[in-house]
């Protein structure tokens, strides 16, 4: 009982967590959402990473567009969805959590749940005491050969 | 001398082969002599492999472009240090540095344990002779660095030259250190599989690997981190960690050796884990084998990898065979596998390594899904998507604070069972501390949770290892009345696994304070001309002048910005734009960076705008970025202290001499 208690609040306090937004979406110097959304968008020369890293000439370019298409006053989601619309759906730099990409959010806490879950089970199982019932084979190589080994390396002074 | 390389190359795939034919033959009869033929075929093989290496070495040093892989990857205009960078930067060099090291690793394990292990040598041979002879059959087959340059092929006859990127002296160790991390796992993999063959699995193999496991975590460790440093100095986009799928595939084999370097510690005391601990070691060498299929199969983009070839398929192959191969091994023998041992308290020691053991793999599986995942649902849906940083970063930040906790808990508790009095005595203090930085941070206006977070769990953790280190040092002066220092001292000695182990963990914390800091740069694209000045974080950056420089292999377009705070001079910042004359006036930016205790200002250059002669710069303030490196730089130590022999140690071998 103390176990779960422990393990698990620990691991849904992990999961609430996943909800804050760890990226460097959120850094100052520049107006939030574009920053947003400069971390959002690939660079379309290579896809090698989001445009708010990136130096060429084509990411510069979608800098410009987001800062236009803000003060034209169209929202992130209208903004993301005409980049996809142009590129596809590889342009974004975190797949949408819907359909079949929403397994790429849902594996992780799960992965984690059940690692909490088995830790508490096999924590119940290896605390109880058992008899020590693993049977004992016999050594692939006995020691009786060993000590054959062992004096012949000598007998070959290596 | 090519064809010395060549031939020695085949050679040792000819002895490699009868290397494992005598370990068979030594299998069936036992004959004695089987196994020294067998032991003195892979030291000759090795041998080879090295000889084969150091002849590509001096073909690309003294730019023979009658090879292909010359031609390639070196130029007459490329500095010597990078000629030498030269064995690494292709498919088919990597590969043979890959066989040298591996060869390396080979000589130094067969050498000293010419008089110990007996027992486990032979499968160790064996293993090691199988990873051997794969990487001898793909290199020579497929991959040759000896290939001659076809006739009438159209090149430079100057050379092609080493990509601009990988001119930078941090590439001339953060390779050899991967490669030294990730083909170092097979020793310790070699004897968990005799271990299992031979059937003596108690701590013996543990014990005897222990600093072969250390070892090659730490190259990891080093080349991981200097992969980040050449990337904040060298690609210009002010990080040092893009969660690339090949940074990727060198984090796993690190994380899961992490956990079985735990874990090891509770085998080791007390004889439990033992299943847990094979499957981990196997994990981990199986991850640094699919890396390498990640990196050289070319099924993910990365600016790390290699052209994708065929030999993705036998990496392919062979990780399958592994995987298989050990499966089967570990259902043999998981009736001998069973723990004698049982866990007294869900609060002592032991449950917080297996805890730590569980997240570790979280993060490793949680990792691996990501970087996976764009194939997976390519195969699914038939739509190709990206899973870049900030996917990765808002999947492994939780993970990473449950491990920053877990760092501060796990020394605090007892071996065995934690009283609710030693609880309480434990952790009251590093608990008040971490309530205090937490209240100080938001008094400071932090407000994002992951800061705040990091600030009271850093503090916790640093008081946790503070505590422990007091205590130790009061408890052996008041037992026999040593200096501080000398306690200290005696008490790191006595005990340098658990001592290195906390250093490690300080490292780890530096490296966190580091990683918190990122959340506040501040950056700014700007466009200047001479004389005019921008502002930011405090700082004025005012551009003095631009210049072009001249030099062997490239031309460089130079910006001196003058840095002032408070209307005192800082410092001044050149960063360039090369162009590479022998690759094709190729651009790279060469980042300025200046570098204070807790800040980076950072610089870089985009080019001149020809119409109004302003130049175009990047500006970051970086805060606490040092801390990353230098948290490295500790972790590096705690390791050294972990892996150095005690006194004790060096007495009794001494006394054994």
């Amino acid at each position: 009982m103390i176990r779960t208690a422990i393990a698990l609040p620990l691991l849904l306090f992990t999961c609430i967590l996943w909800g804050q937004d760890s990226t460097a979406a959120s850094q100052s110097g520049k107006g939030a959402l574009q920053r947003a959304l400069e971390y959002e968008i690939m660079a379309p020369c290579c896809y090698g990473g989001p445009v708010g890293d990136h130096d060429s000439d084509a990411a510069k370019q979608v800098k410009v567009q987001i800062a236009r298409l803000l003060a034209e006053g169209k929202t992130k989601e209208e903004i993301l969805d005409m980049y996809v619309a142009i590129y596809g759906e590889q342009i974004l730099a975190r797949p949408r959590a819907q359909g079949f990409n929403l397994l790429a959010y849902i594996m992780p806490p799960l992965i984690l749940l059940i690692g909490g879950l088995l830790f508490v089970y096999f924590l119940n199982r290896i605390r109880t005491p058992a008899a020590d019932t693993a049977p004992v084979k016999q050594k692939a190589y006995s020691d009786e050969l060993f000590n054959k080994i062992e004096k012949e390396m000598q007998e070959l002074n290596i | 001398m090519a064809l010395l390389g060549s031939t020695s190359l085949q050679l040792a795939l000819a002895f490699c082969g009868l290397t494992l034919f005598l370990n068979l033959a030594y299998f069936f009869n036992r004959d004695l002599r089987f196994f020294l033929g067998a032991q003195r075929g892979l030291m000759a093989s090795a041998a080879l492999i090295l000889v084969s290496t150091l002849a590509l070495l001096h073909q690309l040093m003294v730019s023979n472009f009658d090879l292909e892989y010359v031609v390639r990857y070196s130029s007459t205009a490329t500095p010597t240090m990078y000629k030498f960078a030269g064995l690494w930067a292709g498919m088919e060099g990597s590969l043979l540095f890959w066989l040298a090291i591996l060869g390396v690793y080979a000589l130094l394990v067969s050498y000293l344990n010419r008089t110990r292990n007996r027992p486990l040598m032979p499968v160790v041979n064996l293993v090691m002779g199988i990873v051997m002879l794969f990487f001898l059959v793909v290199t020579i087959l497929f991959e040759n660095p000896f290939t001659p340059l076809p006739q009438g092929a159209m090149v430079k006859t100057s050379g092609m030259g080493l990509n601009p990127l990988l001119q930078h002296p941090v590439m001339l160790i953060h390779p050899p250190m991967l490669y030294l991390g990730y083909v170092g796992f097979v020793v310790p993999f070699a004897f968990a599989v005799a271990a299992l063959v031979t059937r003596r699995l108690d701590a013996t193999w543990i014990r005897s690997t222990r600093r072969w496991t250390l070892i090659p975590w730490l190259f990891l460790a080093v080349g991981i981190i200097l992969g980040g440093r050449w990337a904040y100095v060298e690609l210009g986009w002010g990080g040092y960690w893009a969660w690339d799928p090949v940074e990727n595939a060198s984090f796993l084999p690190w994380l899961t050796g992490t956990a079985y370097l735990h874990s090891v510690i509770i085998q080791e005391k007390k004889n439990m884990l033992r299943l847990w601990n094979v499957i981990l070691i196997m994990a981990t060498f199986t991850l640094t084998i699919f890396g390498t299929y990640l990196t050289r199969s070319g099924i993910l983009s990365s600016v790390h990898a290699f052209a994708g070839t065929e030999l993705g398929a036998w990496f392919f192959g062979f990780v399958i065979i592994i995987i298989a191969s050990c499966v089967t091994l570990v259902l043999l023998r998981k009736d001998e596998l069973v723990s004698k041992n049982r866990l007294e308290s869900f609060t002592s020691r032991e449950s917080g390594f297996l805890f730590n053991n569980m997240i570790f793999l979280a993060l490793a599986l949680a990792v691996l899904w990501g970087t996976m995942f764009p194939i997976l649902s390519e195969a699914v849906r038939g739509t190709k998507i990206t899973v870049g940083s900030p996917y990765f970063d808002r999947i492994t930040t939780p993970i990473g604070m449950l491990l920053l906790l877990l760092i501060g808990v796990g020394p605090l508790l007892a071996w065995r069972r934690t009283s609710i009095g030693t609880m309480r005595r434990n952790f009251t203090l590093p608990a008040v501390v971490a309530i205090i930085a937490l209240a100080v941070g938001m008094l400071a206006g932090i407000r994002r949770v992951y800061p705040l977070l990091s600030m009271g769990l850093i503090a916790f953790v640093l008081v946790g290892i503070a505590v422990e280190v007091v205590r130790g040092v009061q408890a052996r002066r008041r037992s026999g009345g040593e200096s501080v220092l000398v306690a200290l001292r005696n008490m790191v000695d006595k005990n340098r696994s658990r001592y290195g182990g906390y250093t490690v963990h300080l490292g780890i914390l530096f490296m966190f304070v580091g990683f918190a800091g990122k959340a506040f740069t501040v950056e700014q694209d700007m466009t200047l001309k001479p004389g005019e000045s921008a502002y930011l974080k405090g700082y004025i950056f005012t551009l003095d002048r631009h210049y072009q420089v001249e030099r062997s292999n490239h031309v460089a377009l130079v910006a001196d910005i003058s840095v002032s705070r408070h209307d005192k001079p800082v410092t001044v910042l050149k960063p360039e734009k090369r162009a590479y004359t022998d690759q094709n006036d190729q651009p790279n930016s060469e980042v300025a960076i200046y570098s204070r205790p807790l800040e980076d200002l950072y610089a870089v250059v985009g080019g001149v705008n020809a119409e109004s002669n302003g130049v175009v710069l990047k500006i970051m303030v970086n805060p606490l970025v040092q801390m990353v490196w230098l948290g490295g730089i500790i972790l590096v130590l705690g390791t050294l202290v972990a892996i150095w022999p005690s006194r004790t140690d060096r007495r009794l071998k001494e006394k054994l001499q």
